[in-house]
C-alpha cells in the first residue's frame, strides 16, 4: 500500500488550448506530426520555413529545427528567447548539440516525432521557462542589491564622518529617510553620496532600528 | 472430403488475420474474458454475414494479466507481417507496453477499454471512453448529489493515479477536499484497513479505481461493514467508479452488488433494439447466464468497425482502414458510435448507473447523444457546473 501526500502534488492539468505555436521547421512528416498533436491539444500552429531573424511577437512558444538551424535564425540575441523554445533534434553531431544548447531551449523533442512527446515537451518547456525566468529575476534583484551594498556602506561612513556619529545612528538616519521618502535604503544612500543631506536622527529608537537594519542589510 | 469443404469456404473470400490479446486468466480475467467474448462475437457475425466478402481469422493469446506478456505476444503476432490488426489490452500498463511494438511494425491496435486519456497514438483506435466521457460526468453527479469530501482508493498504477489527478483538480476547483488517496497493489485483497479509515474519515463518497479482485474484495468488505455500522456502507457513503461492470457485479456476489455508482458508456439495461439483439446473441453464444458489459461492447464495436472499414476501403492496410473509418458510423448497442479522425478516439454516449443486487444497473442519467472524445481534457473548463452544485463555492467548468 502506498499513500500519496496529496498536498505536495501540483493539481493543475496542463492545458494548451489557444496556445499559439510557431514552428521553424521544413514541411515534412515530422512537422506534420507536431501540427497534428498540437491540433489535438487545442493549440494553433504557424509553420515558418525558411526562417530568418524570426520574432516571436505572435507566438507563445517556438519549436525549432536543430538539424538545419543556423546563426541568424532568431531575431533575438542568442540564448535570450522571449518565449519558451523547444528544440527538435535529429542529428546528434556535437556541433549541432552545441548550437542548440547556445539557444537555451526549455525542452527537447527527438526525431522522428511520433504520437508521444509533444504534450510533455510543451509541459516541460512552459515549466522550465517559467522557473528559469523567475530565477533570472531573483538573480537580477540580488545582483542589484549586492552592488548597492557598497553604496550603503559608503553612505553610512559618510554620515558618520559628517555628523560625527556612530554606525548605528548613521544607519538609523538612512532608515528613517528611506521610510519617509518611501525609497529603498540604497537609493537614499546614493543620494547621500551625491551630496544630499539628511535631517538629524528622527527615526525610531535605536533598538528597534537594529533589527530592521540587519534585515535590510542582509536582504 | 472435410478439407475439400474447407477449401471451398475460403475460395473467393479473403482471410484476414486478426490478433486477439486479452487476459483470459489472472486477477482481472473477469473483464478480459468479456472483452475477448465481445471481439469473438463480432468476429463470427462478420464471418457469417454475406455483407462482408472476407473472413477474419483470429489469433488468440492469453496475456494472463502480465503487462510484459502483452508485449511479447503482440510481437509474436506481428512478426508474421500479414497481421495488421490486433484487438486487445485492458489495463493502461499493458497498452503502454504494446504501443511501441505496434508502432514499430506500423500495425493498428484496437483498444477497447475506457482509460485515463492523455494519449493519442496514430497506431491505436480507442473504442472505450476517454476521461471526458467517464470521470467528468461521474464527478458532476457525485459532487452535486453527495458532497465534495472524497476518499480515493485505487490499484497502484496509471489508471488510478491519473483519474485521481483529474479528480483532485476538479474537487479543488469546487472547494472540496480529497480526504485521502490510497493505493493498493493490483490483485491484493487485503483491504480491511481502508474500511477502518473510511469509518474514521466519513467522506461524502468514495472514488474507487481498484480493479479486478481487489475491487470485488473491497465492495464485499465495505457492504458488510455497512451492515454493522449504519454510518458507512453503500446506502450512506456510496462508492463511485468508472469501471464497474455487470460481470463484475456477479463476481462480487448478490450480497454486495447493490447500490454502487458506475460511469459507463454501456449498460446491459439500455433499452434499444440494437442492444436487445446484442444481449440475445451474446447469451446465445456464451450461455444463458452471461451478461454483457461496456468492455464486451467496446471490443465488439472495435471488430465491427474494423470490418466496416475494411469493406469500405477494400483493404486491410492500416492507412486505408483509418481513412475509411472517417466515413463509418455504427448503430452500436449503446447508441450511434463513430471514430473522431482528429484523435482516433470514439464518439460515445456517457451514462451513469446504480447497481442492483441482481447484477444489473438502473440508469441514473444519460448524456442522450454521443459526446466528442477529449482525451487531453482540452475542453474541461468549457461549461460550468457551478449551478449544479448547491454546496460549493468555486466555479468549476466542465464539459461533457
Amino acid at each position: 500500500m502506498n499513500d500519496r501526500a496529496t498536498s505536495n502534488i501540483p493539481t493543475r492539468i496542463p492545458n494548451f488550448r489557444g496556445l499559439r505555436v510557431l514552428i521553424l521547421h521544413p514541411h515534412d512528416h515530422n512537422c506534420n506530426a507536431i501540427v497534428e498533436q498540437l491540433g489535438r491539444l487545442g493549440a494553433s500552429a504557424n509553420i515558418c520555413w525558411p526562417a530568418e531573424r524570426v520574432l516571436a511577437d505572435a507566438a507563445d512558444i517556438v519549436f525549432f529545427d536543430v538539424d538545419r538551424g543556423f546563426e541568424g535564425m532568431f531575431g533575438w540575441p542568442t540564448g535570450k528567447a522571449p518565449v519558451p523554445l523547444i528544440a527538435i533534434l535529429g542529428s546528434e553531431a556535437p556541433g549541432r548539440i552545441e548550437w542548440m544548447l547556445a539557444q537555451a531551449p526549455s525542452a527537447y523533442l527527438a526525431k522522428p516525432i511520433g504520437s508521444t512527446g509533444v504534450f510533455s515537451a510543451l509541459a516541460i518547456a512552459t515549466h522550465n521557462f517559467a522557473s528559469h525566468s523567475a530565477r533570472e529575476a531573483a538573480h537580477q534583484r540580488l545582483e542589484e542589491r549586492l552592488q548597492m551594498r557598497g553604496v550603503l556602506l559608503r553612505a553610512t561612513i559618510e554620515l558618520m564622518r559628517r555628523h560625527n556619529i556612530d554606525e548605528e545612528t548613521a544607519l538609523s538616519m538612512l532608515r528613517a529617510e528611506s521610510m519617509r521618502r518611501r525609497a529603498t535604503l540604497e537609493t537614499v544612500g546614493r543620494w547621500v553620496l551625491e551630496g544630499g543631506w539628511l535631517r538629524a536622527n528622527t527615526g525610531p529608537p535605536l533598538t528597534a532600528c537594529r533589527k530592521t537594519e540587519r534585515r535590510a542589510g542582509s536582504g | 472430403m472435410f478439407w475439400g469443404v474447407l477449401m471451398v469456404a475460403y475460395i473467393g473470400t479473403a482471410s484476414i488475420p486478426l490478433g486477439v490479446v486479452f487476459s483470459l486468466s489472472g486477477s482481472y480475467r473477469t473483464v478480459g474474458q468479456e472483452m475477448a467474448n465481445g471481439a469473438l462475437l463480432a468476429l463470427s457475425e462478420v464471418n457469417e454475414s454475406p455483407a462482408f466478402d472476407f473472413q477474419f481469422r483470429p489469433i488468440i493469446y492469453d496475456a494472463g494479466g502480465d503487462a510484459a506478456a502483452y508485449r511479447t505476444r503482440c510481437e509474436e503476432i506481428l512478426r508474421d507481417r500479414t497481421v495488421r490488426h490486433i484487438v486487445g489490452c485492458y489495463t493502461s500498463s499493458s497498452r503502454k507496453e504494446v504501443i511501441p511494438v505496434i508502432e514499430k511494425f506500423d500495425a493498428l491496435l484496437w483498444y477497447p477499454s475506457h482509460y485515463e486519456g492523455f494519449e493519442s497514438s496514430r497506431n491505436v483506435i480507442y473504442t472505450g471512453a476517454a476521461p471526458n466521457q467517464h470521470i467528468v460526468p461521474l464527478l458532476r453527479y457525485t459532487l452535486r448529489h453527495y458532497g465534495t469530501h472524497v476518499y480515493c482508493l485505487g490499484s497502484n498504477y496509471i489508471w488510478a493515479w491519473e483519474n485521481n489527478r483529474i479528480l483532485r483538480e476538479i474537487v479543488r476547483e469546487v472547494g472540496g477536499k480529497v480526504l485521502a488517496e490510497k493505493y493498493h497493489p493490483v490483485g491484493s485483497t487485503d483491504i480491511g484497513h481502508f474500511i477502518r479509515e473510511i469509518r474514521a474519515l466519513r467522506p461524502d463518497f468514495i472514488f474507487n479505481t481498484l480493479i479486478g479482485e481487489s475491487a470485488y474484495a473491497f465492495y464485499r468488505a465495505y457492504t458488510a461493514a455497512g451492515a454493522d455500522d449504519p454510518a458507512i456502507g453503500p446506502a450512506r457513503i456510496p462508492v463511485a467508479s468508472c469501471s464497474l461492470s455487470e460481470p463484475e457485479l456477479i463476481s462480487i456476489g448478490p450480497e454486495a452488488a447493490a447500490g454502487h455508482i458506475a460511469s459507463s458508456v454501456y449498460f446491459q439495461t439500455i433499452d434499444r433494439a440494437e442492444n436487445h439483439r446484442f444481449v440475445a446473441r451474446y447469451r446465445e453464444r456464451f450461455g444463458e447466464t452471461k451478461v454483457t458489459s461496456a468492455d464486451a461492447e467496446a471490443s465488439y464495436i472495435a471488430v465491427i468497425m474494423l470490418a466496416q472499414a475494411i469493406r469500405a476501403s477494400g483493404s486491410s492496410d492500416i492507412e486505408a482502414v483509418k481513412a475509411a473509418l472517417g466515413h463509418c458510423m455504427l448503430e452500436a448497442p449503446q447508441g450511434p458510435v463513430w471514430i473522431d479522425p482528429e484523435n482516433n478516439h470514439s464518439y460515445l454516449t456517457p451514462a451513469l448507473g446504480c447497481s442492483r443486487a441482481d447484477g444489473q444497473f438502473d440508469i441514473l442519467w444519460t448524456a442522450g447523444a454521443p459526446v466528442k472524445p477529449d482525451p487531453y481534457l482540452v475542453w474541461l473548463d468549457a461549461e460550468t457546473v457551478a449551478d449544479q452544485r448547491p454546496r460549493q463555492r468555486a466555479n468549476l467548468k466542465v464539459v461533457r
